[in-house]
């Protein structure tokens, strides 16, 4: 048996008293890939980091071992670090756009990691780069390696980015959530690419995700972490097949399930106090058809400048959508296809042209529900001040006692407290936001409720807690929704129809 | 120090302008009827420290006014182009740049001329050039943040264009504002005191730093220097620490 790649014993982590990593355990051996999952939170980042000796300064480690070839890497100085990294130890990060040079053609950017660490002339470099592009599979490498990344789609930049850490035959590669920023059709790929090379090449993958469903496809080993702890390890097909402890049981059963529509969805707390409802009634598409909103012929272009010419490119082009009374809507593309778009012209944040444009209600109670939890909320602002301005705005008859009254109200429908009207955005995880979010939309009255990826950027755990929140509140309000994602599996659950788009070319 | 003054000051005389030629250029510490001169007395037998301590109120006004004058014209101009962009935008940048290119000593040297001298025409002068900076600064914030998802559900949320630039972005203008306030207080004085040396800003025998290091500055290759050198220091003093002010409040998380 060959010596493990990285050998960590017991190793625990804390910022200033803070402990993020407790008893860590892991051996990663060399042909071998083993994921660490966990969600935002969970400390699975902060072990990679120290095994890339990226981390900060102040951190407190505290470990029985931990040994990157069989060294004791707490002891490594910086230059011996800078000429691991990108040599015997590479990384994949998260998002490609951010991991490459902007302005630098990927060719001469792959080039420079050649000239930093081998003496290979001019000619090898660019030869040893077109092949490390064959090797990814981007189609006609020589005139890709001229490109910037600008001028390449996410899956291919990522490519790129894997092609580059492949570059000098490590012996480690730690992937950070090397999918995550993709669209979920070339994810699956993507990975088994990244798998496929690592293998070939006999190196260690140590992978870091928070999608146990997308790991389980390539990882020998899966190691699960709830905040800080290591709750469940073994071989990724049994944990993910059957699990044992009740976290990654929850983490699996809080995702929408393939078939069936059951309300509400279990969440983590279920599994957590072993209290998982048996069998839910499954949610079920209005029968009346009443229509509330139709729009035809619509078309949405972005004015593009090449040079003194203004020409339009348009995303949607001559297509209808008309919505029913209590109906969800589902809208669902890979990016590019002009999903978002659709939303944001209903609301008017985008401009639009349209044959005929038909609304029962007047425009204000068309609302909208945003992607980001943390932009989407002014960080100055009061929770209070935020929805007594919009009810002032919107019902201007209520007193201001009415007002507070209404406003702890709607905090209370979307399961928050009265005690949180007077915190600001910062008190607030990501769903406790999105919540408020969605309790200053109501605060309108609306009919309509369009959200945009209003479930993308938050944990599986708490997704499942959000997609409650607003299926009760369509439910008791009678709302109808379009809602808007890239997930299949969330858009079948949520939606009673859905229309799939295409980018246009 | 400055809203202390009445008390500390030994000539109660509203500019400190009790004239004894019986006690002209006394060194720091003398005695004379009216008491200790701290800083000694000047060529008309007045008690300098009074004056200094008085002239603080003139560099301290001209400050707050001046400031005060540059935000009400800044925020709204900075505002409105940062917010709406497009041709308001350009025409407001075009008029804060050819405004930008005049140097502001020349410029309000010239409005003096034109409003006539004195400390009233100094600090709408000073406040009239500076209010660029803090429209350039306002603006580049409003670039920023128009683009973020709270404003967009503002504007989903129908409200109006007034509250969405004063109520929602505005508030989260404040650190960088509160930055170019400290920074333009301190010039404020720099040009009064600049003004007042050159003798067109605060006219005799109203007490002012820099009227008073013109007054004095000959004195410097006497014995005498202290009584230019003194007004100077605070001036510089007073910079600094405003300076020093911002920079920590900028660094501040």
């Amino acid at each position: 048996m060959p010596a493990p790649v990285v050998h960590i014993d017991q190793l625990s982590i804390a910022f200033g008293g803070h402990q993020v990593l407790r008893d860590f355990t892991f051996t990663l051996n060399p042909g071998q890939t083993i994921a660490v999952v966990g969600e935002s939170g969970s400390g699975k980042s902060v072990a990679a980091l120290m095994a890339m000796g990226l981390l900060d300064k102040r951190a407190e480690i505290k470990a029985g071992a931990a040994q990157l070839f069989s060294e004791d890497l707490l002891s490594f100085s910086s230059e011996k670090w800078s000429d691991l990294r990108g040599n015997e130890v590479a990384m994949v990060f998260q998002d490609p756009m951010t991991a490459l040079h902007p302005s630098i053609r990927i060719g001469r950017q792959m080039e420079e990691v050649l000239e930093r660490h081998t003496d290979l002339n001019r000619a090898d470099r660019e030869q040893a780069v077109i092949e490390a592009l064959r090797e990814v599979e981007i189609s006609d490498p020589e005139s890709s390696s001229k490109k910037y990344p600008h001028e390449m789609s996410g899956g291919q930049r990522q490519r790129v980015v894997i092609a580059m850490a492949m570059l000098m035959k490590p012996k480690l590669i730690i992937a950070d959530e090397p999918t995550t920023a993709l669209d979920k059709a070339v994810e699956g790929t993507i990975l088994a690419l990244l798998n496929k090379l690592v293998r070939e090449s006999g190196a260690a993958l140590w992978l870091i995700s928070h999608d146990l469903e997308v790991v389980a496809e390539v990882a020998d080993e899966v190691v699960v972490l709830f905040r800080g702890e290591t709750v469940e390890t073994g071989p990724a097909k049994q944990v993910f097949t059957a699990p044992k402890h009740p976290y990654t049981k929850g983490l699996l059963g809080c995702r929408p399930p393939k078939e069936g529509r059951p309300f509400p969805l279990p969440v983590l707390d279920d599994f957590l106090n072993d209290t998982v409802p048996s069998k839910q009634a499954d949610l079920v598409a209005p029968t009346a058809a009443e229509e509330v909103m139709t729009i035809t012929g619509l078309r949405i272009g972005f004015e593009r400048r090449s040079g003194f010419r203004k020409t339009k490119q348009w995303v949607i082009n001559g297509i209808d959508v008309h919505l029913n009374r209590g109906e969800t809507l589902g809208l669902i593309g890979p990016s590019g296809s002009g999903k978002s778009s659709i939303g944001r012209a209903i609301v008017g944040l985008n401009s639009f042209e349209s044959t005929a444009f038909s609304y029962t209600g007047d425009a204000s109670k068309i609302q909208f529900i945003f992607q980001d939890p943390f932009s989407a909320l002014n960080g100055s602002k009061r929770i209070g001040w935020m929805l007594d301005s919009v009810l002032k705005r919107h019902q201007p008859e209520l007193s201001p006692l009415e007002r507070s009254k209404e406003a702890q109200a709607l905090l209370e429908e979307v399961g928050l407290t009265a005690a949180d009207l007077n915190k600001r955005p910062k008190a607030f995880s990501g769903g406790q936001r999105q919540r408020i979010g969605i309790a200053r939309a109501l605060a309108a009255a609306p009919e309509v409720l369009i959200c945009d990826e209003s479930v993308s950027a938050l944990d599986v755990s708490v997704q499942s807690q959000v997609l409650n929140v607003l299926n009760g509140i369509k439910k008791n309000r009678g709302l109808s929704m379009i809602f808007i994602s890239h997930d299949p599996d969330v858009i079948r659950y949520m939606c009673d129809r859905i229309m799939e788009l295409n980018p246009l070319d | 120090m400055a809203v202390a003054a009445p008390i500390v000051v030994l000539d109660s005389t509203s500019n400190a302008n009790d004239m004894d030629l019986n006690r002209v250029l006394l060194g720091p510490g003398s005695k004379t009827d009216m008491g200790l001169h701290l800083f000694g007395t000047d060529k008309y037998g007045r008690d300098h420290f009074s004056r200094v301590i008085l002239g603080s109120r003139i560099s301290l006004t001209v400050g707050f006014i001046a400031v005060s004058i540059s935000l009400f014209i800044g925020i709204p101009v900075g505002a409105f182009a940062g917010y709406y962009g497009g041709r308001l935008d350009q025409f407001l940048t075009w008029a804060m740049s050819v405004l930008w290119s005049i140097p502001t000593l020349l410029l309000v040297i010239a409005l003096t001329f034109v409003l006539g001298k004195g400390i009233v025409q100094v600090f709408i002068a000073v406040g009239l050039t500076m209010w660029v900076e803090v429209a350039r600064v306002i603006r580049g914030q409003f670039l920023g943040e128009k683009s973020k998802e709270y404003v967009e559900a503002a504007k989903v949320l129908g409200f109006s264009a007034p509250h969405i630039i004063f109520k929602e972005i505005l508030p989260n203008t404040w650190g960088p504002l509160v930055v170019i306030c400290a920074t333009n207080f301190a010039s404020a004085l720099l040009i009064e005191s600049g003004l007042s040396f050159l003798g067109i800003g605060a006219q005799p025998p109203v007490p002012s730093w820099g009227g008073m290091i013109r007054e004095y500055y000959p004195y410097l290759i006497t014995g005498k220097a202290y009584l230019s050198l003194i007004p100077g220091a605070l001036i510089a003093g007073s910079v600094l620490s405003l300076n020093t002010l911002s920079t920590v409040w900028s660094e501040r998380d």
